[in-house]
């Protein structure tokens, strides 16, 4: 157990190298592959969220672990795939269409990897018809969407009302984020929450898929 | 008649603490060694691949009124609704940092280097600011040299998408400035391409009539209130000049 401490250790200090060479460590220990991802990995990434909320450490100091925590989950996941490991939910994301702007959403993504959530990055641009479509083919737990101009705004709403049309509103929960958005908003469209950064995200799925 | 106007790399290059302050990092946090390498990556990549440009045009308070209409989506009630009407000058502006560092902002993302990437974004976004501020001021001078401006007016840049001009605004400005001659594009939802451009519209009037209250509808959205900073500066910088 103490090795899988070291992986936590070492992601929380952004150290790819390391936490490769603990990760490779674990494997040839032949600890369990869910193990190692829930008490190295995530519980590394955990310690992390907290630290970011709390203003301890900042954005640059996330980041870094989130590169080591996807170093190590590289090694796992022919092993999560070998074994039939599953996830612990999957989240559709994407920047709405007629927007580009990704950055927020890249870094939700990246928090919610870190959780250990499967998620699948539609890029930018993305249509309602093409969220809604993944969304069902993967069966995902959550639709995340992403806007940062007031003008595509109004395709988050078409996002919900689609869902509604394909029978998945209320089983595939939506959350959105951007600088334009808020609370009230999301109310309005029928989205199922507002999460104003990437540890706000990550709260609302583990909410959503029933983790505390 | 627009005019390009070629800025200097070294004008809109980002300080480390304007690195920074774009993540809502405190400037005290550059004493972590890590922290301050990233941001100097950041500001030395920036530096190698900016293409800083802009372009001005200038316009009567009569086109202004039309061009800022846009497609009537306005706030009623807005700082540029009081303020250009009494303008001495207006000029239309955008400019951009170039597509480069867009580029290398999505490949450091693609390699995983997500710290590197988030750090140059924000290094880009900083550097179009002070792009827009260098015109900004450059234009000042000149009309301030020439007389058309006295040491009691100065210029300040207002953009679509803030202090109540809605971002549709962007299309007649576009329409009359063509900033695709310096490779600026528009897209259908009004978005700039490369993504880290600025436009909107250079304001010359009397520093008294950028004292507004932030007290508009659109100001509870709004996060920093630097309207008020802006007019303060102004009002510091005349004092020690």
């Amino acid at each position: 157990m103490e090795l899988l401490q070291q992986i936590s250790d070492q992601l929380e200090k952004g150290d790819t190298v390391k936490v490769a060479e603990l990760t490779s460590q674990a494997i040839e220990q032949k600890l369990d592959t869910r193990i190692i991802l829930d008490n190295g990995l995530i519980a590394g990434m955990a310690v992390v969220g907290k630290k970011f909320k709390a203003h301890d450490i900042f954005l640059p100091d996330v980041l870094l672990a989130a590169r080591a925590m996807y170093a190590g989950l590289d090694l796992l996941k022919p092993l999560m795939i070998e074994e039939g490991i599953p996830t612990i939910g999957k989240v559709v994301i994407g920047t709405v269409q007629g927007d580009l702007h990704d950055i927020g959403k890249n870094l939700v993504g990246i928090m919610l990897k870190g959780a250990g959530f499967e998620v699948i990055d539609l890029g930018n641009d993305v249509t309602p018809e093409k969220f809604i479509d993944t969304a069902i083919t993967e069966q995902a737990d959550v639709i995340g969407l992403s806007a940062l101009l007031t003008t595509t705004m109004p395709t988050m709403k078409k996002v919900v009302e689609l869902a509604k049309e394909r029978g998945i509103h209320g089983k595939t929960r939506i959350i959105i984020g951007g600088a334009p958005l808020s609370s009230e908003y999301a109310g309005d469209i029928g989205a199922d929450a507002y999460c104003f950064d990437g540890i706000k995200a990550v709260e609302c799925v583990k909410g959503f898929v029933g983790i505390n | 008649m627009a005019t390009t106007v070629d800025i200097e790399r070294n004008t809109v290059l980002p300080s480390a603490e304007q690195v920074l302050a774009g993540q809502a990092i405190p400037a005290d946090r550059l004493s972590d060694r890590r922290t301050a390498d990233l941001a100097e990556a950041a500001r030395a990549t920036f530096e190698r691949l900016a293409q800083p440009i802009g372009l001005l045009a200038d316009t009567t308070i009569e086109e202004f009124g039309i061009i800022y209409s846009g497609d009537g989506m306005n706030n009623a009630e807005t700082v540029l609704d009081e303020i250009y009407p009494i303008s001495r000058y207006l000029f239309l502006f955008a400019i951009t940092v170039g597509e480069p560092i867009c580029k290398e902002i999505s490949a450091l993302f693609e390699r995983n280097d997500f710290a590197a990437a988030a750090m140059l974004d924000a290094a880009a976004s900083a550097g179009a600011e002070l792009a827009v501020e260098a015109i900004t001021r450059r234009y000042e001078n000149e009309l301030l040299s020439d007389g058309r401006l006295n040491s009691s007016q100065a210029v300040l840049p207002f953009s679509p998408g803030y202090c109540g001009w809605h971002i549709s605004g962007q299309k007649k400005l576009f329409g009359r400035l063509k900033p695709e001659t310096i490779g600026i594009t528009l897209s259908g939802s009004c978005l700039m391409q490369p993504l880290k451009s600025v436009s909107g519209v250079l304001v010359a009037a009397a520093i008294s009539d950028f004292d507004v209250d932030d007290t508009y509808s659109f100001c509870a959205e709004c996060s920093n209130h630097s309207c008020q900073d802006r007019y303060h500066q102004l009002k510091e910088i005349r004092k020690t000049t």
